[in-house]
């Protein structure tokens, strides 16, 4: 059996730069989708398009935008999903605080009662936003577990072939030496039968 | 990276981007709402009270306030509704405005119209939107209203303004909107 000296993938350490990048693209991406569905859904009429119901928002974005970073972010380390959810989950709510309070943020109005928002409305959407880490919490983990399973990368794939086929030569190598090693202890054991025979 | 996780990548970036397109009209939208919402109300007043010299009371009478209102904002605004509760003072009775306004109140002229057939107001514009109000002839409002002092009326008139945006459903009102007539207005 031919064994193969050098892998074909060089598997090489992921750059720090690249896993930053990585992480803050996606989380920003998915910090963006959930803050226009947050936003919209409290203040619709400001919307050029209706967001639909309250529960898309609420559930159903945060949990598809976890999931997506998870699944893009499945090369990395476990771990990598559940910080990048707190990421996503803190970008979103900056943001929301951002658009919330942009006429006070650039000056068009002076004082938080002109805003054309109402003290109980930034109340909900502050209470609100606090339930967009479970769920993107779940999907990014869900998203993690998917993305390893379904969605390897194609260094990760060969490695896996390679190591798929280095398993089966070893197990194969094993399984010949097991009957080499049985067929032995056979003779060896018919060995000292026939000794006897010749002695007498 | 394979093509599947490249094209599921693709396509929320397309959808992120879509996002952030509508979280800029939306933020922009809200943005130029605030600005206009705060500072209509200031621009706002009446810039005039029209009352006819009544010779004969049993006439009916038409009153008419012209409320004149400029937009600075961003945003052109739909004026739908206008209500003018005006009153006559009777300078004979010393009494504060609160305690005889039930006494003097002539009548309350209004409007309401639809965003469609509504008074519109573009950036930098003003308008001067006339409201009015018919006194019925040999009422007591017609006496109310026939009252005098140096051969110049002394209205009050308190109104509330409605307004709505172009492209945004919401309704503002503004209230308050005050005629102190203490310099007298002259009869046409």
């Amino acid at each position: 059996m031919e064994v193969e000296e050098s892998s074909p993938i060089e598997l090489k350490p992921v750059k720090r730069s690249y896993f930053v990048l990585m992480v803050l693209g996606w989380t920003l991406a998915s910090a963006v989708i959930i803050t226009y569905f947050f936003f919209s859904t409290f203040f619709p009429e400001f919307s050029p398009i209706d967001p639909g119901d309250a529960g898309i928002a609420f559930l159903v974005v945060p949990g598809f935008c976890g999931f997506v970073t998870g699944a893009m972010l499945s090369e990395f380390d476990e771990k990598v999903a559940v910080y990048s959810s707190f990421i996503l989950t803190g970008m979103a709510i900056g943001l929301i605080f951002v658009v919330l309070f942009l006429p006070l943020i650039t000056g068009t109005v002076q004082d938080m009662t002109q805003l054309g928002s109402t003290d109980q409305e930034r109340q909900s959407v502050v209470l609100s936003s606090i339930f967009l880490l479970p769920i993107s919490l779940i999907g990014s983990i869900a998203g993690k577990a998917f993305g390893e399973v379904y969605l390897p990368s194609d260094e990760d794939r060969i490695a896996r072939k390679l190591l798929i086929k280095d398993t089966k030569r070893w197990h194969d190598m094993l399984q010949s030496y097991i009957r080499e090693k049985v067929r032995k202890e056979k003779e060896e054991a018919k060995e000292p039968e026939e000794e006897p025979e010749e002695e007498d | 990276m394979n093509k599947l996780v490249r094209l599921i990548g693709i396509s929320f970036i397309v959808i992120s981007l879509l996002s952030f397109g509508l979280l800029y009209v939306t933020s922009v939208n809200y943005l130029n709402y605030t600005e206009t919402a705060s500072e209509i109300p200031q621009n706002i007043e009446i810039s005039e009270v029209r009352i006819p010299l009544i010779t004969d009371e049993s006439q009916d009478q038409t009153v008419e306030v012209l409320f004149t209102v400029s937009n600075p904002s961003s945003l052109t605004i739909y004026v739908t509704g206008i209500e003018a509760y005006i009153y006559m003072d009777n300078l004979s009775d010393t009494r504060p405005f609160l305690g005889k306004m039930n006494e003097i109140l002539v009548g309350i002229g209004q409007f309401n119209l639809q965003k469609a057939d509504s008074h519109i107001i573009r950036p930098g514009e003003s308008m001067t939107i006339p409201v009015r109000m018919t006194v019925s002839g040999g009422s007591v409002f017609m006496s109310i209203l026939n009252t005098t002092a140096n051969g110049k009326y002394y209205p009050y008139v308190f109104g509330t303004l409605w307004f709505t945006f172009e492209y945004i459903d919401l309704i503002e009102v503004v209230r308050g909107v005050s005629f102190l007539g203490s310099r007298g207005v002259e009869p046409y």
